[in-house]
């Protein structure tokens, strides 16, 4: 089984040198993996973790692990049933998508369905002269010192992402030969620096580039990715200078709290009602929490441990699918899970502790995701242009 | 000032804890969150993950064996672009650190930048520490202990040179802010001013000072 190249557009991506890079993708799809109950799992972390005890997730992962072998069966027979090529967009694709991609398939989904392929089918060498051009530009580069800061504080746990320099305060270059992800993380985070002048770098996105360069290795792919995401999957202004997209992102999603759970809306804002809160000049506390979910994407939020499981891997199966309204669905879901705690907590600040720790247990990731499409909420764009104007 | 003090249970009727929010500000990678998990853990990572948003941590000291004073700590994002944040952080702060690198210059610049706000935007009342972080990296010094001893001299500050790595007067720079704060007096206030204050200190009903908060131009408009 592979998934096949027919349109010409294709062929001349696959006839560029991410031909043996698309090779090894495919590759891992068979046979189905079974990687073992070990301390790291597949992308390098670190399973065990100080929230989940590691025989919670290594039980997990033994049963995780037949769903998907049964769901990867699914996905041949549709990707069968499509001369081997990806389908169109459809309820069922959509259903599919949900259920989680199969792992050998995950990293070039999300680069076709997000539209990256696209882009980078417009602009092929563009990426190549990026990465030259932050070279050549040097500490010219503004954002490069801060870029250079967060290479190392960037899933400094991960065995692919550890820094292995003994030194850390320096800013000169990492030897690329020495930690090869941590070099793909500073050119693609140094490219859209310059491709994205009204973004420049802003810190979260270091999260989202590590953690697609675990996942799809290609780090011109990753590039794309991050472009699309960043200028068209996400509202605009998330991540430029004024952060006010993110801002207008938190109210929607204080308005679904307040709207869905009035209850744990009473205890987060201190019983002050959504509308009146411009009479106090802010949000509650919990939305510094809820901010950081919404511009890491949960990367860092959700656990990263245990390996097929990747909680934050199935949120954007969905996210590059389907787009950002899945950030609130699952914000939502992670405090309907934990309401009963939130509603025992004592106070704000008690939840905000609560907030900042309890995603990082949330291991069931098909609780989570079934909870998460549960929350049909029509309206969510509708709600956040309405708060826009 | 939202400080709350409350008999401490357990202990003789004369112990009190006073709860104060203590805010973290200061340039990227400087090595706040790096302080506080020495001060809340006594623990130290080469490398931390970078903070996005806010952290939040709770610590006790005991002053003496009646004063025990408990810091609700905010632990900031250090980007530029996440000030506009930086009201919901410092807004009824009793006491903030402002953290720069003794071996980046700039460093202490956007320190000076966040104790000016901080002086003309918080609590009148707030009590600012500054700290020199990285210490143990003498060698690469680029900031004269003088020089910032009499920055700080000048606007009123605490001031310790601080290594989170080594733990060089991690304990004392928390220790001093808490034996600055006016104890006795929010002592008094805090009596008169329990409708609307919650128990943990911060007051969620009291209106803010002025400030950009992103959100209030939508809200304004709803």
């Amino acid at each position: 089984m592979y998934v096949r190249t027919t349109s010409s557009p294709r062929q001349s991506i696959i006839s560029h040198s991410r031909k043996s890079s698309r090779h090894r993708q495919l590759s891992n799809c068979s046979p189905c993996s079974s990687e073992g109950l070990e301390q790291y799992d597949i992308y390098g972390f670190n399973k065990s973790s100080q929230h989940v005890p590691l025989h919670r997730i290594n039980e997990f992962e033994a049963r995780y692990q037949s769903i998907m072998g049964h769901k990867r069966y699914q996905w041949d027979q549709m990707l069968a049933e499509n001369g081997g090529d990806w389908p169109e967009k459809s309820p069922k694709l959509r259903r599919y998508i949900r259920k989680g991609i199969p792992r050998c398939y995950r990293a070039q989904a999300w680069f076709h369905y997000s539209g990256a392929l696209g882009l980078l089918q417009k602009n092929p060498h563009v990426y190549k002269s990026l990465v030259q051009s932050a070279e050549m530009m040097g500490s010219h580069n503004e954002h490069r010192n801060l870029i250079e800061q967060d290479l190392h504080r960037t899933f400094p746990d991960n065995q692919h992402l550890r820094c292995q320099r003994p030194e850390i305060h320096s800013y000169e270059p990492y030897s690329p030969a020495c930690v090869p992800k941590i070099q793909s993380l500073r050119n693609v985070l140094m490219a859209l620096s310059i491709y994205s002048p009204a973004i420049g770098y802003c810190q979260s996105l270091n999260f989202i580039a590590g953690m697609l360069l675990l996942s799809i290795e290609d780090e011109e792919q990753v590039f794309w990715v991050m472009v699309i995401t960043t200028s068209h999957i996400l509202p605009s202004n998330t991540y430029d200078i004024t952060m006010e997209g993110a801002s207008i992102d938190q109210l929607t999603l204080l308005w679904l709290i307040f709207d869905k759970f009035p209850e744990i809306w009473s205890r987060i804002s201190n019983d002050v009602p959504f509308w009146e809160l411009e009479q106090y000049e802010r949000p509650p506390p919990s939305t510094l929490v809820t901010t950081h979910w919404f511009l890491t994407l949960f990367a860092n939020v959700l656990p990263p441990e245990a390996s097929p499981l990747i909680t934050v891997f199935r949120v954007w199966d969905i996210f590059f699918f389907e787009g950002h309204v899945v950030l609130f669905r699952v914000a939502l879901a992670i405090l309907d899970l934990n309401s009963e705690a939130l509603l025992n907590a004592e106070d704000a600040m008690e939840i905000f502790q609560i907030m900042q720790i309890l995603p990082k247990q949330a291991i069931d990731c098909n609780q989570l995701l079934d909870v998460c499409i549960s929350l049909s909420y029509l309206g969510y764009d509708l709600l956040r242009l309405i708060l826009e104007l | 000032m939202a400080a709350r003090q409350q008999q401490q249970q357990g202990t003789p009727a004369q112990g009190k804890t006073y709860q104060f929010k203590l805010v973290l500000l200061g340039e990227s990678a400087v090595g706040k969150s790096s302080l506080v998990m020495r001060f809340v853990k006594d623990h130290f990572d080469e490398y931390r993950e970078s903070t996005i948003g806010a952290a939040f941590l709770a610590q006790t000291i005991s002053l003496d064996d009646n004063t025990t004073v408990k810091f609700e700590i905010w632990d900031t994002a250090g980007q530029e672009r996440y000030k506009s944040l930086a009201p919901m952080y410092y807004r009824n702060a009793n006491c903030a650190v402002v953290v720069y690198d003794i071996t980046q210059a700039a460093s202490l610049e956007k320190a000076k930048a966040w104790v000016n706000e901080l002086q003309r935007q918080a609590d009148p009342n707030i009590v600012i520490a500054l700290a020199g972080n990285k210490c143990d990296l003498d060698s690469r010094r680029a900031v004269e202990t003088e020089t910032a001893q009499e920055y700080a001299d000048e606007a009123g500050l605490l001031f310790f040179e601080t290594s989170a790595k080594s733990a060089h007067n991690v304990t004392q720079l928390f220790t001093s802010i808490a034996k600055k704060m006016p104890l006795d007096q929010l002592a008094d206030q805090s009596r008169n001013k329990t409708k609307g204050l919650n128990p943990r200190g911060v007051d969620l009903s009291r209106p803010a000072n002025p400030n950009n908060c992103a959100c209030k131009k939508s809200l304004i408009v709803l």
